[in-house]
């Protein structure tokens, strides 16, 4: 009996081989393919492959991190990586790795930041001292931003295109979970921030194809239509955050492009059924005392003093990339800054509250 | 009973020494590993094209990024691997030899997502 299971597996082994050789033949790839652009490097057959994981083995955080009331959380396009630093003397704290060209940022209830790997069409949720929570994955799109309900705890992500490169998608994820539920805006094609009012409303912007234009559009609560808001007394030029100012009882709408110039600031913007009424702009100064022009996700938080943070990507060509404090509604000089970070291209910026 | 697995074990003999005769010094086989080149995960689904002047072989990496290809003629091979969301890439002068396999790494570079920022 043994023999015979000997001599069936020889057999089948035989034939696997055959058919597997054979399996491999197929008609040539019609697409032109670009030059080389890595070199393989010949390796003796008898050597093996380790298993390979996303590394984010060099990921670290100070001991101390866990004890500081706030946390400002950047997440770097360009280096894939998530700085972390405390508040509000902008010391670096800790780095987090192995992102694929993360992007925006929101913070929940708990304190844990929620972070845009956008690369990796999922969003991925971390404690404030680097435990990673949480993977929301979102296939077939780029998430770019998110924002948590305060009234029932949904998750809205901007995607901001699909993985084809086709138009994005605000979606919804109840608690945080499943699979979402898809809201578009026929004149969005590209979904940049979202942001939540105390009622559960979900505001959010982008451009369309080309960003030649840009919009401010909401979700009201309960409903499954978005609509555009009209703004007066004003002009959003290339869409930048969207979060609901309590305090001011405004949404705080940022433009990258204020009044069609280089810089960035914030907008004031009441709101009143499908019309925003631009009430108040907020400038920013760089370290240098020049403008700022790459703000892109700024957050606003409160500790004794209400603050608006974030980072400036290569103000202009004449300061470093810079992790920065302003007060806020205030704004002008920062209060704090950190520009020894050695961003390569931050974007996003969340806020995590002890 | 016995003359039975006799016959069966003679026949698989002769198969082997056929397909050992016919295969010796003839062809060679590869192997390896496609990896995101940023976060070094191994990419699943990846079309993988290796040809020559000779021949071309196509194939598909598994779960775990890992692809394969035997019966491969000595020859000087090109790869190139596609999948979208990463920059094709084409690698040239990987070399295989008769009676040996050999293994040839890739790495996929992610293309860049749109990002809300001014250009």
């Amino acid at each position: 009996m043994a023999r015979r299971a000997l001599l069936s597996c020889a057999v089948a082994a035989a034939l696997a081989a055959c058919s597997s050789g054979a399996a491999q033949q197929s008609s040539p790839l019609g697409a032109t393919i670009p030059g080389a652009t890595h070199r393989a490097v010949p390796v003796p057959a008898a050597s093996t492959t380790t298993a390979i994981h996303p590394n984010r083995a060099k990921s670290w955080i100070s001991p101390d991190a866990k004890n500081v009331p706030r946390l400002l959380f950047i997440s770097d396009y360009g280096a894939s990586d998530v700085d972390i630093f405390s508040m509000p003397d902008m010391t670096l704290k800790g780095t987090l790795t192995g992102f694929s060209f993360p992007e925006g940022e929101c913070n929940d209830t708990n304190g844990n930041i929620w972070i845009a790997n956008t690369g990796g069409q999922q969003l991925l949720l971390y404690s404030r001292t680097g435990s990673l929570l949480k993977t929301l994955n979102i296939s077939g799109e780029y998430p770019a931003a998110c924002a948590v309900s305060r009234s029932n705890g949904d998750l809205a992500v901007a995607n901001i295109e699909s993985s084809t490169a086709g138009p994005g998608n605000i979606m919804v994820f109840p608690n945080g979970s499943g699979s979402g539920t898809a809201y578009t805006n026929s004149s969005i094609s590209e979904y940049f921030f979202v942001g939540y009012d105390r009622a559960g409303n979900l505001y959010f912007d982008g451009t369309d194809a080309t960003r030649t234009s840009s919009y401010l559009a909401e979700l009201p609560a309960g409903s499954s239509n978005t609509e555009l808001i009209n703004l007066t007394n004003g002009t959003l030029h290339l869409a930048g955050f969207v979060q609901w100012y309590r305090s001011g009882n405004y949404l705080a709408l940022g433009d990258q492009q204020c009044n069609g110039s280089t810089q960035s600031c914030v907008y004031w913007v009441n709101i009143s059924g499908s019309s925003g009424t631009i009430t108040g702009t907020t400038t920013l100064v760089n370290s240098q005392g020049g403008q700022v022009c790459d703000l892109v996700q700024g957050v606003i938080a409160a500790s004794h003093q209400r603050y608006l943070a974030g980072p400036d990507y290569e103000s202009c060509g004449y300061t470093a990339s810079t992790a920065y404090r302003w007060h806020y509604d205030a704004g002008g000089t920062p209060t704090n800054y950190n520009d020894t970070a050695a961003f390569t291209e931050p974007i996003g910026a969340a806020i995590s509250a002890k | 009973m016995l003359n039975t697995t006799r016959t069966a074990l003679a026949l698989l003999f002769s198969f082997a020494m056929l397909t050992s005769w016919a295969m010796a010094g003839t062809s060679g086989g590869m192997n390896g590993t496609v990896t995101d080149a940023k976060t070094g995960a191994p990419l699943p689904g990846v079309h993988v094209r290796i040809s020559s002047s000779s021949q071309t072989v196509e194939t598909t990496t598994d779960a775990h990024g890992h692809y394969s290809a035997f019966a491969l003629q000595p020859d000087t091979y090109t790869l190139t691997a596609v999948k979208p969301g990463y920059e094709a890439t084409s690698i040239s002068g990987n070399d295989v030899e008769a009676d040996q396999t050999q293994v040839y790494d890739i790495q996929l570079t992610p293309t860049p997502p749109s990002a809300p920022q001014s250009p």
